[in-house]
């Protein structure tokens, strides 16, 4: 009778957990895929810009510092990134001397045990300063509600578009006009190339970036 | 009064053919628990149960957009019903439940209208729970294998998502729920309090949604399979 009781609880908790069974849980929803996530402005006309300059270097985030690496991983990233907007019409300049319409900053993150990031907060971290572009004194600011990422988010990349062009008519703000994250590079293996492909995916899920 | 019982129960199966071809495999099996039910209670009667309550394991097919929405059978329900017996072998009661239903879809991309857009395996999921009140005959409310077929009515609330990684792009709303069914109780023994219930329900409702991707999914439809245990008292 014990033993049947036994069985009965057994059997009854089984089938309590397999009625209870949902999708998988987060952790290995991220281990799974790089997931491509982009914002832009619907405010804004890209057909307005016509040159761009992007980052000379990948800004790496850790925990509290960043460090500028340009690795051939990085260069490619930030090739993969030039390439794209040529392909969109736009022409690359000298972020000095070519007064270029867009800036292109290019972020990995890698911090590790920070409950929440709210938007923007790894502009903190020695992400490329708007004085970078030019713009001392200036702050960068999203026109509409960025993509939030919570403590999961470790190895992501971010490409952010700062509209220089109109700078001088914002009271001192660079409006980030599109934003690019790339999730869950640290919990699987990913190789330089599927990084590159999701690159492209972010521009392609974005064809309001023309130049024409 | 035998005779009476008998007729009932024979014209079942026509009673339901047209509504429900797939479940005349379990109308059989019915037929077949009343007959040697019907033996049973002439050998041995138990007594009628004036209430009983049913906690059950709910297997469940989606149908119908539903179906288009989440193509996998979803073992991850149950429910739960108490029922009331007015006069003899007729009941009414109540009934809630649960279920969910989920789809891993391979890498796609939603786009949203202000200006987001998400790449990635995602999975498609839905979550089902019905509140309802029914009305229930049994046919042989004393014997061992008793026979039952019901009508339940009332709200389904709903959840339908796509989910990506963190990101959960969903739709709840509440609708309107009617739903047939046919089972049978078995009693553990001749005087015992305790029984199993196995019913078949069918059931739709009249919720819809409309992500971009999934367009205008608006015949929710299902079949359930209940499992349960169930407490009768005099």
């Amino acid at each position: 009778m014990k033993r049947k009781m036994r069985m009965l609880a057994l059997s009854a908790s089984i089938v309590f957990m397999i009625s209870c069974a949902t999708y998988p849980s987060i952790d290995s929803r991220l281990e799974e895929d790089l997931v491509d996530i982009t914002k832009y402005d619907v405010g804004t006309d890209f057909t307005q810009f016509k040159t761009f300059s992007v980052v000379d270097s990948v800004s790496v985030i850790c925990d509290k510092d960043s460090i500028r690496i340009l690795d051939a991983q990085a260069a490619a990233l930030l090739n993969q990134v030039t390439v794209n907007m040529q392909a969109r019409g736009y022409t690359r300049v000298d972020r000095k001397t070519g007064n270029p319409d867009l800036g292109i900053n290019v972020g990995v993150v890698k911090i590790t045990n920070v409950s929440y990031y709210y938007p923007g907060w790894y502009w903190d971290y020695g992400y490329y300063n708007p004085a970078y572009w030019g713009y001392y004194g200036y702050n960068y600011y999203y026109p509409y509600y960025p993509p939030t990422v919570s403590s999961y988010s470790t190895g992501t990349v971010i490409i952010e578009m700062p509209d220089l062009k109109n700078a001088a008519a914002r009271n001192n703000k660079l409006y980030v006009v599109w934003v690019a994250v790339i999730r869950g590079l640290m919990t699987g293996n990913h190789t330089t190339q599927e990084i590159l492909g999701n690159v492209d995916q972010c521009f392609m899920q974005t064809p309001q970036i023309r130049a024409d | 009064m035998q005779l009476l019982r008998f007729q009932r129960i024979i014209s079942l199966p026509t009673y339901y053919a047209s509504a429900m071809k797939k479940i005349s495999l379990i109308i059989s099996a019915v037929l077949l628990l009343s007959f040697t039910a019907r033996a049973q209670e002439q050998a041995a009667t138990g007594y009628s149960p004036a209430s009983l309550y049913s906690l059950s394991w709910a297997l469940s097919v989606p149908l119908g957009s539903l179906n288009d929405f989440i193509n996998n059978v979803s073992p991850a329900g149950g429910n739960f019903t108490g029922r009331y017996f007015l006069v003899k072998g007729f009941a009414i009661g109540f009934e809630f439940g649960w279920n969910n239903y989920y789809k891993k879809y391979p890498r796609m991309t939603y786009y949203a209208d202000d200006g987001l857009a998400i790449t990635g395996i995602n999975y498609g999921y839905s979550f089902v729970v019905p509140w309802k009140a029914g009305a229930y005959y049994y046919f042989l409310p004393s014997a061992l294998a008793d026979p039952f077929i019901g009508l339940s009515f009332g709200g389904d609330y709903m959840e339908e998502h796509i989910i990506i990684q963190e990101y959960d792009i969903y739709e709840t709303q509440w609708g309107f729920t009617l739903s047939p069914e046919l089972g049978v109780l078995i009693r553990f023994g001749r005087n015992s309090h305790w029984g199993a219930s196995l019913s078949a329900q069918y059931w739709f409702n009249t919720n819809s949604f409309n992500f971009n991707e999934f367009k205008a999914y608006n015949s929710m439809q299902g079949f359930n399979f209940n499992i349960g245990l169930t407490y009768m008292l005099r």
